[in-house]
């Protein structure tokens, strides 16, 4: 049994510059009380736009090309083409295994990854509560929701679940105060609340009959509430964009600072169960930002593109005889695994990169090694004995039709998994092999574009122009010829970077190797200001100030 | 060969490309309340079946290479999906059938199917449909005939319960299932919809599916209120335009007209005598039967 119990609750989106004013305001209480009593700070997170991945490095101490989740999506070997990461993919032991071995009882609920539920402790998995039906329903209790838990409580999870339906304005007013005006058969953005809602509802349900059920039990716990309604909502919050209507404004604008609110209630009741010796450590793997330009888009709005999600998580940790800390520490999201274990009295395994953040007055005891996990199934061959069906088909001219675009969409996401193995090299400094996968990246497929664009601007901003030049020379002719929608095509950020800006960038850097710099100066006044730095570009700007 | 030797067996998941192979049908792993079978003869692939259903109705597709027709295969998988779908109680049961094969046809009369509609498919490209239907459209903006107010609605956005009395009304029970699924569960990977509103009525609404580099439009229709005039010439145009802002590029664009859709058929064919759209590519005949107790 762990000394202390230990909560850990996951609230991506959970953004400083949102929550702030409603601090000050008084209106979030719950949180104000943490804060007062603990520590906190910016959480640098490894990979904060792949949730999969991300959470996989928090819940497993390891870096994802070590834990496996690269991507959200990875080959399906059996059945071609790609599939959703899921628990199955994680290589590494995760948390839970952890504390199982070291005798630890462990409940979660909602953790990404965390599908289909696999018995180390309890876990209400992230499929929970179900499937939404357009009627205002989940569907039924997805298969593999749960784990580690007996038929009784399996039946009571069923009657836990919050339907979208079940929401009345009592609910949806102070995130909607003009709902009444809404006319919901047309305008949809309410039930996108109320799916959200209920989601969160169900699984803090969950969670919170969990922990009344299992006192002692170390909680990992995920609501999405806030995630999912910046990602919809974000374009609504206050001050108004210059595109939005002002009616459209006035029924959405408050749900984002109405979601906080919400978020903090739910905060203040896993608190109050989880009891006054529990440490708590509240964790967002990202923000958003917030400027007008990178949240444009969202439901009801001609860009439907969600916001751009901020590389830049927080967290907060407190509990009894942790001293509180007023100003802000820096950490890693690799530092939270190591943080659960000494929160709870255990020495973290040596191979884990991070630290604690939780001071330990006494050397924490040893955990046993949890089984090794089993390795996924990864890209196979189709089965010996179909591939002679295969062939014998082919003999009468029958293929499979969906052979080459399944090929297409497996090419698809190992080359996201290799982008992402790339800015993971990046992040840990480690610039050579970073480059070595961009290289291999450049030579053919879905990527090779913005590979190639990628590793050419790493060498400017090495000031290696010539290598620059050599990469970026073959490409001008295709980036001159793209539109916007030929360059999304090829995985480039357009939101906020045109075609124009590309050609220009690559203009510039091709005028510095050829020691042209009032070609450069020319490419760099007609790109103008970005609204974040480019490091080849910045270079070039330092060697034209006098 | 005889017909001991045939063996018609569920198929799983991860043998569903044999399926594919055999009925060039795009079927994916993870689709709900799909049902496959294979068909051995002497050891060698005969055939395939593939059977969607929801509680009232079931789509069944039957596919036997031409070196293993009239060796009984292609009974055998019918009867293996009706019998599955009586046991899941099922009332009503469709096939598909190409023109290509017209064998198919006296296939499925003989099984007590009847004739439902005809289709045919084309393909374009979306960037020259967009073109072509934006002359029409500016002219038409220019007489003032079009509202400039309507409400476009996206994928989850799209209010379905105000639109489902309409897709009750307009779609046989084939497409139907498809449709009440999306009205029920909403839209799966690789699935789109779009649809129009105006002063809170519904006026068009349209889904499809989308794999890299084609979009294909497999169900649309206006509201009997707005067919006549401006709607369907908006709607088109709207839809062709959100669709090339979403899937941009050089996409393929395939759509299908049944014996109803005559707007359809003509913009296909003006666009096939300009050279932007090609000559009815295929064409598929749709059979129907109802699925008696104890039947089969």
């Amino acid at each position: 049994m762990a000394e202390r119990r230990f909560v850990l609750l996951g609230l991506d989106g959970l953004e400083p510059a949102l929550f702030a004013p409603l601090l000050r305001a008084g209106l979030m209480p719950h949180l104000a009380d943490l804060l007062r009593r603990g520590r906190h700070g910016p959480l640098t997170p490894i990979l904060a736009d792949c949730a999969p991945a991300c959470w996989g490095s928090l819940v497993t101490g390891v870096w994802p090309d070590a834990h496996g989740v690269l991507a959200a999506r990875e080959a399906d070997g059996p059945n071609g083409g790609a599939q959703a990461a899921d628990s199955a993919s994680l290589r590494a032991p995760a948390l839970w295994e952890w504390l199982a071995a070291a005798g630890i009882d462990s409940v979660r609920v909602g953790l990404p990854l965390s599908h289909p539920a696999t018995a180390a402790g309890g876990c209400v998995s992230d499929a929970y509560p179900g499937e939404f039906r357009q009627g205002g329903t989940w569907g039924e209790m997805p298969p593999g929701a749960g784990a580690g838990l007996d038929a009784e409580a399996w039946g009571l999870l069923d009657e836990l679940r919050v339907h979208p339906q079940d929401l009345d304005g009592d609910a949806l007013g102070p995130l909607m105060p003009a709902l009444a005006e809404i006319d919901q058969n047309v305008d949809r953005r309410p039930a996108f609340v109320g799916v959200a809602l209920a989601r969160t509802f169900s699984l803090h349900n969950a969670a919170t009959w969990l922990l009344e059920q299992r006192p002692g039990a170390a909680a990992l716990i995920r609501y999405p509430l806030l995630d999912e309604l910046c990602r919809s909502f974000l374009a609504y919050h206050p001050p108004r964009l210059p595109a939005l209507g002002e009616a459209d404004f006035g029924r959405y604008q408050g749900v984002v600072a109405g979601a906080c609110r919400l978020a903090d209630m739910l905060l203040g009741r896993l608190v109050a169960l989880a009891g006054e010796e529990a440490a708590v450590l509240l964790v967002s793997t990202h923000g958003f930002r917030l400027e007008p330009e990178f949240r444009a888009g969202g439901v009801g709005l001609p860009d439907a593109a969600p916001p751009d999600i901020r590389p830049e998580g927080w967290w907060l940790l407190a509990g009894p005889g942790l001293d509180a800390e007023p100003e802000p520490r820096a950490a890693t999201v690799l530092d939270l695994a190591p943080t659960v274990f000494a929160a709870l009295g255990l020495a973290p395994p040596a191979a884990w990169p991070g630290r604690s953040l939780w001071p330990a007055a006494v050397p924490g005891r040893a955990c046993p090694q949890p089984p090794a996990a089993v390795a996924p199934p990864g890209v196979s061959s189709v089965d010996d004995k179909d591939a002679v069906l295969l062939a014998q088909l082919a003999e009468i001219g029958l293929a499979d039709p969906l052979a080459q675009p399944l090929a297409a969409e497996q090419a698809a996401a190992l080359a996201e998994q290799e982008w992402n193995r790339y800015r993971i090299l990046m992040q840990r400094g480690e610039t050579d092999a970073a480059c070595g996968v961009l290289a291999a990246l450049c030579r053919g497929g879905p990527l090779a574009l913005r590979a190639g664009l990628e590793l050419g601007g790493i060498l400017g901003a090495l000031g290696r122009w010539a290598e620059a030049a050599r990469l970026l020379e073959p490409l001008l002719p295709v980036v001159e010829t793209a539109d916007a929608g030929a360059l999304r095509k090829a995985g480039l950020p357009t939101r906020w970077l045109s075609p124009e800006n590309y050609r220009h960038g690559i203009g510039a850097i091709l005028a510095r190797a050829r020691g042209d710099l009032a070609a450069v100066r020319r490419h760099l006044d007609a790109l103008g200001s970005l609204p974040f730095g480019i490091p080849s570009l910045q270079r070039l700007r330092q060697e034209l100030e006098p | 060969m005889t017909a001991t030797q045939l063996a018609v067996v569920p198929c799983g998941p991860d043998r569903l490309r044999l399926v594919r192979a055999v009925s060039q049908l795009p079927l994916r792993a993870g689709l709900p309340n799909l049902k496959t079978w294979l068909a051995f003869q002497g050891g060698r692939l005969a055939g395939a079946a593939a059977m969607r259903h929801d509680a009232a109705d079931a789509v069944a597709w039957v596919a036997v290479p031409a070196p293993y027709r009239r060796l009984g295969v292609g009974r055998a998988l019918l009867d293996a999906t009706l019998k599955s779908a009586r046991n899941l109680g099922v009332a009503h049961c469709g096939t598909w059938q190409g023109v290509v094969d017209a064998g198919g046809w006296a296939f499925c009369e003989a099984a007590g199917f009847r004739h439902a509609d005809t289709l045919e498919y084309f393909e374009t490209s979306l960037a020259e449909t967009e073109g072509f239907l934006s002359a029409y459209y500016e002219g038409a903006r220019r007489r003032g005939g079009l509202p400039e107010n309507l409400g476009v609605h996206r994928d989850a956005e799209v209010p379905w319960a105000l639109f489902k009395p309409l897709l009750e009304a307009e779609f046989n029970a084939i497409l139907g299932l498809r449709l009440g699924r999306i009205v029920t569960h909403g839209l799966v990977a690789g699935e789109w919809a779009l649809a129009l509103t105006l002063d809170g009525a519904p006026v068009a609404v349209t889904l499809g599916s989308a794999t890299e580099g084609r979009v294909s439009l497999d169900a649309y229709t206006v509201a009997p209120a707005f067919r006549q005039g401006w709607a369907h010439l908006v709607c088109k145009y709207r839809l062709v335009k959100t669709l090339l802002a979403r899937f941009p590029g050089d996409t393929r664009y395939g759509f299908s007209a049944g014996l109803a859709h005559g707007d359809t058929r003509t913009i296909a064919r003006v666009m096939a005598q300009r050279g932007l759209c090609t000559q009815a590519l295929k064409t598929e005949r749709i059979y129907q039967r109802d699925l008696e107790p104890g039947h089969g």
